[in-house]
């Protein structure tokens, strides 16, 4: 019997490292698919490689592997028989944590060009630093002030002294 | 070759790369003494201050946070009995005992004795086997390059952690999102789903940075740490001359077992240590001791460990294919500041090479006597707290990455491969193969290119070419090598 899907409750729960490589399995030839396709489009080189020879070659190399996890997996899966414990993938706090980090990876992004280094790189370090912090209001002041001096230390180390051009704030 | 030794000696010692090179060695220690921070993450940080560096500075910064970092590792393994790079994990076993009975000082002192020790022996395969390796690889043609680019990429995708075909899945993953972007032969966008932002491609950087350093962060904020708690104190730190007397045999066999592991590509501080502790177990009249807390266990390892350094820089150095994670992002490392690691490395740039052969006698000594500074500071480097580290690692990866072309681009390239980079480590898929497979993509197309117009179209060629051949065997050899293996393993566990 195949444990039951990834689903959400209290967190990502569910799946097992059996139905884990068999997702694997199909995604990895999904994606080979996916690639091989983009390279239909291209004409044949008369001599040597074309565009589409070294990506075609790396694509069908890569669904042969694939089908091998996948094939490898469903037999583990029918010999273990739905032996093996659900288990939880990600904790339901660390999956808040995540969420709230990757929004910040966005916006940072998003910002970073119009906004300049500093500016931007304070409010997402103090974010970073509350999202690893154990007791969160008793290490606000501290997380305050290390954001702002880290990140003008770094500004600093590298704009001035490595020559490393790192975005500013411009009207 | 006398002026080139001399050439390289004068260049260690000029100010600026000597301080550079205490910067780095420093680092290293700090580096290794860290859980969670790896010697290729440690590089991968440093490389963004590097950028703008003469190469040989940048090399010796690399090539003493490499060697130092290895010897920081036993910092934390005795102190803590958590190993701060994975070679180190050996040396816990009677490094950590050794610190509860109070001889932490001691154990640490052995260590550092023992890894310079190695690391000076190493040098010895650095400095003869790479230029004899670089002058025989000087006739391979196109189709070998291809071959020794497919041999680099299984023998690190067959030994990585995780099993075998995840390895080769993570190595052609590599080589498909090379592919992505403008093509390096026709010169057309290939790859790019019709976004724009693609054609600038992958770079290897901003992947590596996000698989290696944005991963590990984002991996801690799932278990999140406060403080280490160190309950050795650090008191005696000399070894008495019976004690230096005890330790000398383990740490030439470590040596020698450290070295010869070394060159052999794909084979890492890990395998050394653990083999050279368990053969010096076997036949040394403290045997029945060891893991109760014995110098000579810690000596074995550390020796083991520093020794492999030189080894694995000879197929890196000679034949531009790493040995392992840390070597390869070494040769992402060269190749970002301007070199290209192999053959024609020996006759374009030998003022590089042998400023590394002379620098790399320099940086043992900067090991020895910043190690025992670091001895004493040892504690207050495991103070630093890894809730505050990692955001600030986070910001030196996307300075890291933007610095490369001034874009941001790279940054979201970096952080998104961070996810993936995590996401990978918990579908248990090794990520070094696929950074392998990104650096070594456009050099196995070109060169296949190359062949086949030598060739005319002729597919073969790569099996038609006696040394392209053996390396092609060899790769396959070293597949069906792990296959065997893993199956005696399965079968063990089942019976």
């Amino acid at each position: 019997m195949i444990p039951a899907s990834p689903r959400l409750r209290g967190g990502l729960s569910g799946g097992n490292l059996m139905t884990g490589d068999l997702i694997l399995g199909i995604v990895i030839v999904a994606i080979a698919i996916l690639f091989y396709s983009q390279t239909l489009g291209i004409k044949p080189a008369p001599i040597g490689l074309s565009s589409a020879d070294f990506p075609r070659l790396i694509t069908v190399v890569l669904m042969i592997l694939g089908g091998l996890l996948i094939l490898l997996s469903l037999l583990k899966i029918k010999r273990a028989k739905g032996g093996e414990k659900k288990r939880k993938i990600v904790e339901k706090g660390t999956l808040w944590r995540f969420i709230v980090l990757f929004v910040m990876f966005v916006l940072y992004i998003a910002f970073v060009d119009d906004l300049g280094f500093i500016l931007t790189t304070i409010p997402f370090l103090f974010v970073a630093l509350s999202l690893f912090s154990l007791k969160n209001i008793k290490n606000l002041i501290q997380n305050v002030i290390i954001s702002v001096v880290v990140t003008l230390a770094i500004y600093f180390v590298f704009h001035k002294i490595f020559q490393v051009i790192l975005p500013t704030f411009s009207l | 070759m006398v002026n080139y030794w001399i050439e390289g000696l004068k260049t260690v010692f000029e100010p600026y790369t000597f301080l550079m090179t205490v910067v780095g060695v420093l680092a290293g220690v700090v580096v290794g003494a860290l859980p969670g921070i790896t010697s290729s993450m440690g590089i991968i940080l440093l490389l963004p201050f590097t950028y703008y560096m003469d190469p040989r500075v940048a090399m010796m910064m690399i090539v003493g946070l490499y060697c130092s970092s290895m010897f920081g590792g036993s910092i934390s393994a005795v102190l803590l009995r958590t190993p701060g790079t994975p070679s180190a994990a050996a040396t816990a076993l009677d490094g950590y005992p050794l610190a509860q009975k109070g001889k932490a000082g001691k154990a640490l002192s052995a260590a550092l004795l023992a890894s310079f020790a190695g690391g000076m022996i190493s040098s010895v395969a650095l400095i003869f086997l790479s230029p004899v390796l670089a002058k025989f690889a000087l006739q391979f043609g196109p189709a070998e390059y291809f071959s020794l680019a497919i041999f680099g990429l299984t023998m690190v995708a067959s030994v990585s952690k995780g099993n075998l075909l995840k390895g080769l899945i993570s190595g052609f993953l590599g080589l498909l999102l090379c592919c992505v972007g403008v093509d390096n032969i026709g010169g057309r966008t290939r790859l790019t789903f019709g976004i724009n932002a693609l054609t600038m491609g992958f770079d290897f950087l901003p992947v590596m940075i996000g698989a290696f350093a944005v991963a590990e962060v984002i991996r801690k904020l799932e278990k999140r740490e406060e403080s280490y708690v160190i309950e050795s104190k650090i008191s005696d730190v000399f070894l008495t001359r019976e004690e230096m007397k005890d330790i000398l045999v383990p740490i030439l066999f470590g040596s020698l077992i450290g070295v010869i592991i070394g060159v052999i590509p794909a084979t890492g501080g890990t395998i050394a240590t653990f083999l050279a502790y368990n053969e010096l177990r076997r036949w040394h009249k403290k045997g029945n001791q060891f893991g109760q807390g014995v110098l000579e266990g810690v000596a074995v390892c550390e020796s083991a460990n520093n020794a492999v350094t030189g080894g694995a820089m000879v197929p890196l150095f000679s034949l531009g294919i790493p040995g392992d994670a840390v070597t390869a992002v070494m040769l992402g490392a060269m190749i970002l500041i301007g070199l290209r690691p192999g053959p024609l490395l020996f006759v374009e740039r030998p003022d590089v090479v042998y400023t590394v052969f002379a620098g790399w006698f320099v940086v043992q000594f900067l090991m020895l006597a910043l190690g025992f500074l670091s001895i004493v500071f040892a504690p207050k480097i495991l103070k630093i707290p890894p809730h505050i580290l990692m955001p600030i690692i986070l910001v030196l990866s996307i300075v890291g990455s933007y610095g490369l072309r001034n874009s941001m681009y790279d940054v979201a390239v970096a952080l998104m491969f961070g996810f993936i980079g995590y996401i990978m480590e918990r579908c248990k898929m090794p990520i070094a193969p696929m950074v392998l497979g990104i650096i070594l993509g456009p050099y196995a197309e070109g060169n296949l290119n190359r062949a086949l117009l030598i060739s005319r179209n002729d597919w073969l060629i790569v099996f038609k070419r006696p040394i392209s051949l053996v390396l092609l065997l060899a790769a396959f050899a070293s597949i069906a090598f792990s296959l065997i293996s893993s199956y005696r393993e399965a079968k063990k566990r089942g019976a």
